[in-house]
């Protein structure tokens, strides 16, 4: 089935618009044809007036003359016929009463100018004249009414003043059709005339209205395309906006280039951070980019750039140096554009700098290296631990069993004086690896300090000068106070080999300290929040790079043998660790060092003062179970307690133990027993016993307290934690506390 | 406005019939001697028979009684003896006869002029009206008298023109009479009762 073509459908519209455009230039020709009209016809007054003065200007009587009638006659009858279809023409043009009237008053006009030239022949020429003006208006109409005023002029003429016209005195009937006829005659080839100027005003209209369809059709092409040129603009300003804000917002730098050109066509703004460069010098030479990367790195970077680039395989890390002289580390990828035939024609890449993220990795690997050390030293520790606790314990009793001022005894004091001394390594080895019991209580760090830092300047040289600034205002954090002073003493003896060979300053000041995010960010130790600072810093001789990584590791020591056992600034950390604190170190070569401590602020209530140590209390023969795998231990511990006057029997089987309380849950007054054990742990022994006798004193012995604190075991149901290694003073006091609160209790 | 255009039109149409009217109103006229007057200076011509036209020398409707003369004349050459009377009234210089109609007439071939003083030979001859035309025989019997224009001032065929042709070329015996149109020849002084002024 035929579909109607365009030109078919819109046939009827096309015609529609035709006629409108044909009746809309008729009516311009009937408005402009009045207008000639109206000055034609002020100027055919004129004429005529003028007609009449020249011809016949007076009228006379003998000698005696007046203006002549035909004078009046042009003024007058001439105003009459030109005002009123002027007026109409003015008023109303392109009406059709106002082209009737013109034409009526046209041939009037002939009527009276044919009069007013004495009948002039040559004047009725006006008649035919004026029909052809009159044809202007293409419209037969207006020649038809011309027509019949010109035949009812000649017919009542010809009626009443047949000589005036026909030049006969008597009326012949039909004489009036032959002049018309004249005019009819003429009235053809104008009718003709008009018809093929209207067919062709037509044909004009049809065409105009047709160029118009096209015009329209080219129109709305044109908005069509346009709106779609907008749309598609306005997506492409969205996208262009999109990617300015993904490129320009994001830290990693976006790039471009054209691989065949060498040269850069885009880089984000993060450019100018991270590169420290601005980014016209990356558009200017491509050289730039290049220029910046680490001597060390550049030949690995360019080589793998020129290989790997196009392959789509590049990624890279490498330093650059920026203007500054700072080493920044940059992560770079690479990815190859290719266009339909496959060719690589761009090169885009994303640079991201890592620095930071390299730097908490290392501090991260330097944590998890300080853990692990802690741990081995920890182990190692806690069964030296033991070892030396029967030593020293051994050695306790047989010193009390020896009078003094004998050889035994200055021996055995010597021992002593040895076997604490390897105590305390074996306590700084674990406060290191947090494996210590810390006596952590509220404190007010100026406090302490006052008093550390009096015992420290007292030891120091004059050469150094002392700065103290501590201010008052900290608020209070929940720390160890030996453990301060151990902190204190260790950092300013540091110092104070750091500036052995030379005068110097030492400086120490306490300060509230706000961690920022930033900070938090960069110190994997810390969080956001407020902090007690302790800031110890020295003049000394600082250290390199390679030093600072290491100083916090146990036993490095750059310090020549004998002076430091390498513990210092590992029991330092380990110390600040088990607080939730961080230490800090800044310092380069020759310009001295800074370690900043960071305490958390204690949110609690204040303790009261630390309970002085007193006498070593004695029982009254209450009996006591004491259990532990290690027998020699468990005789130091039956010997130690017999000799402060209890009465102790000894279990190194923990079972072997549970069966004779079952046997008998009311027969000791107190169990102490150690954790680690075959069979059973002292925990769950304690349980056991619990069970069998709710009220029974358990003391939990153990070389480890990481994960047991007083607060744990308290809450299992055992009144007292003893660490390891056992002394009569610790094993005294805490057997007569638990046993006086029992006491008390029961 | 079509009532308007119909009373505008019944206006200009009645102004035109009263002007047509009026145009085709003869002046007065008297009837001329039917005998040639004696006392005239003007010589009847013994052979062939003499026209007079008798013309106010302003009157400008005479230009077209002056022009049917000359059709006359050349329809009719040879056939008749022809004057032009200017009438100069009373109260008039000799330079006021001599217009530009009185030149016209001077250059028309085989036309005496004639000023009339005071108009005498006018009155002898009756005429009344410019344009006032007589044809007498040689024997001095009138043949014609009236004017040769078909209205006022208005040239082309007329009765007039056309009798005196009729007579020149068929010898018709009766006497003939058309009206004339033209000025007044003479003032009210010098005018007969009842006669109109107008041209």
């Amino acid at each position: 089935m035929n579909q109607p073509t365009d030109m078919e459908a819109t046939k009827p519209a096309l015609q529609q618009r035709a006629a409108a455009l044909f009746a809309e230039s008729l009516d311009s020709t009937y408005r402009h044809t009045d207008r000639l009209f109206a000055v034609l016809m002020v100027i055919q007054w004129l004429a005529g007036i003028a007609a009449a003065v020249w011809i016949s200007p007076l009228t006379w009587i003998g000698a005696t003359s007046e203006i002549h009638w035909h004078v009046w006659a042009a003024i007058f009858l001439g105003g009459a016929l030109t005002a009123f279809p002027v007026f109409l023409a003015w008023k109303q043009p392109g009406r059709p009463l106002t082209r009737h009237t013109i034409a009526v008053a046209q041939m009037l006009w002939s009527a009276l100018l044919i009069h007013l030239t004495g009948g002039r022949i040559e004047t009725h020429f006006h008649v035919f004249g004026s029909l052809a003006f009159l044809a202007f208006y293409r419209d037969w109409r207006v020649l038809l009414t011309a027509t019949v005023v010109v035949a009812v002029d000649h017919f009542a003429r010809g009626v009443f003043w047949p000589q005036s016209v026909f030049g006969i005195t008597v009326y012949e009937p039909w004489r009036w059709l032959e002049h018309a006829g004249w005019v009819i005659f003429e009235d053809i080839f104008l009718c003709i005339s008009i018809r093929n100027s209207l067919r062709e005003m037509y044909e004009v209209a049809v065409r105009r209205a047709r160029l118009e369809g096209l015009n329209v059709e080219v129109e709305r092409q044109v908005t069509e395309r346009t709106a779609e040129l907008m749309a598609a603009h306005q997506e492409l300003q969205a996208s262009n906006q999109r990617f300015r804000q993904l490129a320009e917002n994001i830290h990693e730098v976006f790039w471009i280039t054209d691989p065949v050109k060498n040269q850069m066509l885009y880089i984000s703004p993060a450019y100018e951070t991270i590169w420290g460069r601005p980014c016209e010098s990356a558009y200017q030479a491509g050289s730039n980019w290049r220029e910046a990367i680490h001597p060390d790195d550049q030949s690995q970077v360019l080589q793998a750039a020129a290989i790997k680039q196009k392959q789509g395989e590049f990624e890279e890390t490498y330093r650059i140096i920026r203007p500054d002289g700072s080493v920044r580390w940059i992560h770079d990828r690479a990815f190859p554009i290719r266009n339909e035939a496959g060719e690589v024609y761009r090169i885009v890449g994303t640079a991201e700098d890592i620095t930071e993220h390299r730097r908490l990795e290392d501090q991260l690997r330097q944590t998890q290296k300080m853990k692990a050390i802690g741990t081995l030293a920890g182990g190692i520790a806690h069964d030296f631990n033991n070892i030396l606790g029967a030593m020293n314990g051994y050695t306790e009793l047989a010193r009390v069993s020896i009078k003094d001022n004998t050889p035994v005894g200055d021996y055995l004091d010597t021992v002593l004086r040895s076997g604490k001394r390897a105590a305390d390594l074996v306590s700084q080895i674990l406060t290191f690896s947090r494996q210590e019991e810390q006596k952590r209580a509220p404190l007010q760090l100026q406090n302490v300090l006052t008093e550390s830092l009096a015992l420290l300047r007292a030891t120091l040289p004059s050469t150094i000068e002392f700065r103290t600034s501590l201010s008052a205002n900290v608020p209070l954090v929940l720390a160890d106070t030996t453990q301060v002073h151990q902190i204190i003493m260790n950092l300013g003896t540091n110092a104070w080999h750091a500036m052995k060979d030379r005068p110097g300053r030492l400086e120490v000041k306490l300060e509230n300290f706000q961690v920022d995010a930033a900070m938090a960010e960069t110190h994997l130790s810390l969080r956001v929040g407020q902090y007690v600072r302790l800031s110890v810093s020295d003049t000394g001789h600082g250290m390199n790079r390679a030093t600072l990584e290491r100083i916090f590791e146990p036993f490095f020591t750059t310090k020549e043998a004998g002076e430091g056992t390498g513990l210092g600034l590992s029991v330092v950390h380990g110390i600040m660790q088990s607080y939730g604190g961080a230490i800090t170190v800044y310092s380069q070569p020759g310009e001295g060092t800074v370690f900043h401590l960071y305490f958390p602020v204690y949110r609690g209530a204040a303790s009261a003062a630390a309970i002085p140590v007193s006498a070593i209390p004695t029982g009254q023969g209450q009996r006591i179970l004491f259990v532990d795998d290690e027998e020699v231990l468990a005789r130091l511990g039956q010997k130690t307690l017999e000799h402060l006057g209890y009465a102790v029997e000894v279990q190194t089987d923990v079972l072997a133990a549970l069966e004779q309380v079952r046997a008998n849950p009311q027969h000791f007054a107190l169990v102490i027993t150690d954790q680690t054990m075959p069979g059973m742990t002292g925990v769950d022994f304690a349980k056991q016993l619990l069970e069998l006798r709710p009220d029974l004193p358990i003391i939990l012995s153990t070389g480890y307290s990481a994960n047991l604190t007083p607060e744990r075991v308290q809450a299992l149901g055992i009144r007292g934690l003893l660490l390891k290694p056992l002394t009569l003073q610790s094993l005294g006091t805490i057997v007569h506390q638990v046993l006086s609160t029992s006491f008390l209790q029961s | 406005m079509k009532i308007a255009a119909s009373i505008w039109l019944t206006l200009v149409v009645a102004a035109l019939v009263a002007m047509a009217n009026f145009s085709n109103t003869p002046g007065d006229t008297r009837a001329a001697p039917d005998q040639w007057p004696a006392p005239s200076q003007i010589a009847l011509d013994s052979k062939l028979p003499t026209l007079i036209m008798f013309a106010h020398p302003h009157c400008p409707c005479t230009q077209a009684s002056v022009g049917e003369l000359e059709v006359l004349m050349a329809n009719c050459p040879g056939r008749l003896n022809v004057h032009v009377v200017f009438v100069q009234p009373v109260g008039t210089t000799e330079d006021w006869v001599k217009t530009d109609l009185w030149r016209r007439v001077a250059t028309i071939p085989g036309v005496t002029l004639h000023r009339d003083d005071k108009g005498v030979e006018a009155q002898r001859f009756r005429a009344e009206t410019s344009g006032d035309t007589v044809l007498y025989n040689p024997q001095g019997n009138l043949l014609f008298a009236g004017g040769i224009t078909i209205s006022r001032g208005h040239s082309g065929d007329n009765p007039g023109r056309t009798a005196i042709e009729t007579i020149l070329t068929k010898g018709l015996p009766s006497e003939v009479k058309t009206p004339v149109f033209g000025c007044s020849l003479f003032g009210t002084e010098c005018r007969a009762p009842g006669a109109s002024s107008n041209p």
